[in-house]
């Protein structure tokens, strides 16, 4: 099909201007806008995939939605003809209240930290700053944990931004890809000796969180018991999977060593040496203990093989 | 054109709901009238665990309608590659039935907004929306369904009826239609029409499945009744009277209650389905 003539509007500053003979093939649209047809001072947005693109309608519907100050943009009307005026701020409160729901379902220990109306505070000034960039709604709030550190009012719950990592990573492996546990026969038949140069394959679903906080004693207290006694110790947090519910178990000093060494693909007496490094008493039975019962190793290799 | 029935069963002209995790039990005993599911595709684009177990279990037993809300088909920039490759691998494991789309967009440039936005009716915004339509069906191997929108303005440029609108795009490209009941009487009481000559000049033989769902009440700037698509709540009486009223022409249809948000415990979800399946039963019987 050909676009011939087409007029487009610039949303910013309502210059007009002539788009060229156009040959619209799908998906090839972006191509279209080569640099010669844009006017001096006019919008120009990136689209995902990298090219320049003006919109036209789109472009006016949108500069409003987040800024509840800002004009409804021109062109819209009610059902008499009349300007639409508040009916445009049904797609605002649409669009705001959805991010906020989604942040707060996402972060139910922040929620709970920072109580109903904190909570749709900050996701709303975080909502405005950082409008998803995924359609997958499920991983919405990657930068939550950073906005709060950077948030001066929150700068009195220094834990905050680490209890939101926690959540990320709790969500993250909810989602992650299925795996199947290794027979745990296979470990014992190993000799000491070939232990040492035995790699393992960890879950997806596993996730690591380490912190200078009592993370996991601060959210247990959000989400599971509000009288619990919060301890006063840096706490290293694993999450893993055994089911379909990710579960945390407050790793023993050297295990966050440990398992990120494993998870790098070092064979377990390197990864041994790392944790010993970090804690003379680093009980390896222990950690295997806990990586079993989660369901988090998954196979087994020679060092190199 | 991509003739869905040739490759896939339809939906059954029968009662279905939008799928909530929290419903799994009582869906998997299977002691309703209930027949068919619609899941939200973006809901499932994870890369395993409980979604997805629950998912495979589900469509053991119940045909699977998947309903995109993410793929922005009425945007001015072209379709995201990336996310209709994630279609695709989602409609290869669950092989659903149906995948239906809407009447709207969603995203504007890398920003997703969560929401269906309204398209002005003109021709170029035709042209994009049948190429983008056409795409997807390449990608997807099959039909899809099309959506209309619930409304709460119109755009003073649109030179199409929707109805026209609607019937062009599926003429054009070979897409079915969704005829949302809801939002048919939440747009022709936001905007002053009527909601069964709205039905009237539907391409009713192009529909291949119906929704019903609550709305809420609010005011516009004039003071006027504005009335909200907002899916938390039961569906009104007079949606209830719109459905009957569009089943008698169009015969039995696959019909789903949407209940999205605040969903309620299934036993109240469970009633809309019996009446669902009332209103399904009365158009079925010998006049």
């Amino acid at each position: 099909m050909t676009w011939a003539g087409l007029w487009y509007v610039c949303p910013k500053n309502e210059i007009y201007w002539q788009q060229a003979t156009l040959d619209a093939g799908i998906g090839h649209y972006a191509d279209l806008w080569s640099p010669q047809y844009l006017p001096l001072g006019g919008q120009i947005r990136k689209t995902y995939h990298g090219h320049t693109l003006l919109t036209v309608f789109q472009d006016r519907f949108f500069s409003g939605l987040f800024d509840p100050q800002a004009p409804v943009p021109t062109g819209l009307l009610d059902g008499h003809q009349r300007p639409a005026g508040k009916r445009y701020n049904v797609y605002r409160n649409n669009v705001v209240t959805s991010l906020i729901t989604a942040l707060q379902d996402g972060f139910p220990a922040i929620t709970k930290l920072l109580g109903e109306e904190n909570m749709r505070n900050l996701a709303h000034a975080y909502a405005r700053k950082h409008v998803p960039q995924s359609r997958i709604m499920m991983h919405y709030g990657q930068r939550l944990p950073e906005f709060i550190a950077n948030t001066k009012q929150l700068s009195n719950l220094p834990y905050l931004s680490d209890v939101a990592r926690l959540e990320l990573e709790l969500r993250r492996s909810y989602h992650a890809a299925d795996s199947v546990p290794i027979d745990p026969g296979v470990i014992d038949a190993l000799d000491p000796t070939a232990l040492t140069i035995t790699c393992f394959e960890l879950a997806p679903s596993l996730g690591l969180i380490c912190s200078s906080w009592p993370i996991y004693s601060i959210w247990a207290r959000a989400i599971e018991d509000a009288d619990r006694e919060v301890v006063a110790t840096a706490q290293d947090v694993l999450v893993m999977r055994p089911n379909y519910d990710p579960e945390l178990t407050v790793l023993s000093s050297g295990g966050a060593e440990f398992v990120e060494q494993v998870r790098r693909g070092e064979p377990l007496g390197k990864a041994f040496d790392a944790a010993v490094r970090k804690c003379q008493d680093f009980c390896l039975t222990l950690i295997f203990e806990q990586l079993l019962k989660g369901g988090a190793i998954i196979s087994a290799r020679k060092e190199g093989g | 054109m991509f003739d869905l029935a040739r490759h896939h069963p339809n939906l059954p002209p029968l009662p279905g709901v939008g799928y909530k995790p929290v419903h799994f039990d009582e869906i998997m005993a299977r002691s309703s009238p209930l027949a068919w599911l619609e899941i939200h595709a973006e809901n499932y684009m994870g890369d395993g665990g409980r979604s997805h177990a629950q998912m495979r279990a589900l469509s053991e037993y119940y045909p699977i309608s998947v309903h995109g809300v993410g793929l922005s088909i009425g945007g001015e920039e072209p379709l995201d590659i990336e996310h209709i490759q994630r279609l695709q691998k989602l409609t290869h494991w669950l092989q659903p039935v149906s995948f239906s789309e809407h009447l709207a967009w969603s995203t504007h440039g890398t920003e997703f907004l969560n929401d269906l936005l309204p398209v002005p009716y003109t021709m170029q915004t035709l042209d994009r929306i049948t190429a983008h339509i056409d795409q997807v069906q390449e990608a997807l191997k099959r039909s899809i369904l099309l959506e209309n929108p619930s409304s709460y303005l119109v755009f003073s440029q649109s030179t199409w009826a929707e109805t026209d609108f609607l019937k062009e795009i599926s003429n054009r490209t070979g897409c079915y239609l969704l005829l949302d009941i809801n939002n048919v009487f939440v747009s022709a009481s936001n905007l002053g029409f009527s909601p069964t000559t709205y039905i009237d000049d539907f391409p009713l033989d192009r529909v291949r499945e119906l929704h019903v769902g609550g709305h809420e009440e609010d005011q516009d700037g004039y003071g006027e009744t504005l009335l909200i698509d907002s899916h938390k709540c039961a569906v009104s009486n007079p949606v209830w009277s719109l459905l009957d009223y569009t089943l008698a022409k169009t015969g039995p249809q696959p019909v789903l209650i949407e209940w999205d948000n605040e969903v309620p415990e299934w036993v109240v979800l469970d009633a809309e389905v019996h009446r669902v399946a009332n209103a399904l039963e009365l158009i079925s019987q010998p006049a």
